[in-house]
């Protein structure tokens, strides 16, 4: 057992441990290391020893959590409980949203066309889209030249604020197709406050009806939340 | 009384804070009486998971809101977004509650909790389909499509924001 501690206390770090007196004199880069960082470490060494202080850090952090996360909850969804508290409706704010108004539109001339069911689908669809509640007006008027159609849809953004990204979509009903070198999408891109931007398409009929070329128009509004708004049925120029 | 006779003022929904008094009420209870009181190392560790938990419940509800139809009855809503935290998930509110769940359990540090949370986010899961199923009804495809593109707590990356981002990214 002897031989064995003699044998351990030849080994340099071993020594170093056991036999302080050894180390003394010989000063290592460690030491300078735990030198300096003594006065930061002792102070957290002698916390984490504290067992009380340790259960009351550790009960501070928990309740302090689970407390800032009901508050949190509270006032985002406190306000569903607002009506039942103060007995009256509380409104959200509004924001525009893209789908299924309840207005008509002023810029709608279909009833010069004709009554299939397709076209009264279209009718319907045109009345419950507010185009002014998304702040983007659209007018799609449509020339004819032998078998050409072209077709130019205005976009005219009303709100106070710039629209982006906006893409002109058509739904080409059947018998109307798209001419060589034209797609039904346009892309029209940003249009500032005021302004009205336009794109033309060049359709080739087959025998379709003009009057049920359709599609949307979509944007990203000041809110960036993507919006739609219909196209209307074309008017016919000469 | 006609829709356009009035203006548009959706329903609040309060199932959310309904659900949270019962889920959070009962496991406040719970962590008053059976809180682990040690302060060992592994309980620092336990109790550091939480608190990354609990930041991801504020961070959850935070986005949620940035959408006031967060707020509005299923039945009275007009459009649903698809962008912010709802390009990745369905339910920000229920997930986020969900990890507030979890957060729990490493705060609680105790076994007697773990077949309690189960019941709690099987209710939360109970209210994600009763809204999907109204607003699939409202919606339909539409929703069927997002539905797709989504996940109903956990959502996928980059690449579920680009097919939900309203079709643009496409061209």
């Amino acid at each position: 057992m002897i031989s064995f501690v003699f044998i351990l206390t030849n080994i340099p770090i071993l020594s170093f441990v056991m036999n302080q007196s050894t180390t003394d004199s010989e000063m290592t880069p460690w030491d300078a290391i735990y030198d300096f960082l003594r006065p930061i470490l002792d102070p957290l060494f002698s916390v984490w020893e504290n067992y009380d202080l340790r259960v009351t850090l550790l009960s501070t952090i928990i309740w302090s959590f689970m407390i800032i996360c009901g508050l949190v909850f509270l006032v985002f969804e406190g306000p569903t409980l607002l009506p039942i508290i103060f007995g009256k409706e509380y409104k959200p704010p509004r924001r525009p949203t893209p789908v299924q108004k309840e207005q008509p539109t002023s810029t709608r001339t279909v009833t010069s066309y004709g009554s299939a069911s397709a076209l009264e689908r279209k009718k319907e669809e045109s009345k419950t889209q507010s185009t002014d509640d998304l702040g983007v007006r659209v007018i799609s008027k449509i020339k004819k030249h032998h078998d050409t159609l072209l077709l130019k849809v205005n976009v005219s953004n009303v709100s106070d604020s710039k629209i982006d990204m906006v893409v002109v979509d058509l739904d080409l009903p059947q018998g109307i197709d798209t001419d060589i070198g034209f797609f039904r999408m346009q892309r029209i891109g940003s249009i500032e406050s005021g302004h009205t931007e336009s794109v033309e398409f060049s359709l080739k009929s087959m025998g379709g009806r003009p009057e049920l070329i359709g599609g949307h128009v979509e944007f990203l509004g000041a809110s960036y939340e993507a919006s739609k708004v219909p196209i209307p049925a074309p008017e016919m120029e000469d | 009384m006609s829709e356009n006779d009035e203006p548009y003022l959706p329903e609040n929904n309060y199932w959310p804070m309904l659900i949270a008094v019962i889920n959070f009420g009962a496991l406040l209870g719970l962590t008053y009486n059976y809180m682990n009181p040690d302060a060992y190392l592994w309980d620092f560790i336990f109790v550091l998971v939480g608190v990354y938990f609990s930041m991801k419940f504020i961070g959850y509800l935070r986005q949620a809101h940035e959408y006031p139809v967060t707020r509005v009855l299923p039945q009275d809503r007009t459009s649903f977004p698809k962008e912010g935290i709802y390009a990745r998930i369905r339910h920000p509110v229920g997930a986020a509650a969900i990890y507030m769940n979890i957060a729990y359990v490493c705060f609680i540090r105790n076994l007697a909790i773990i077949p309690i949370i189960p019941i709690f986010v099987a209710l939360w899961y109970i209210f994600a389909i009763y809204e999907e199923k109204i607003m699939i009804d409202k919606f339909g495809d539409e929703y069927r499509e997002y539905i797709k593109n989504t996940g109903m707590f956990r959502g996928g990356g980059e690449d579920m924001q680009r097919h939900t981002s309203s079709g643009y990214g496409m061209y």
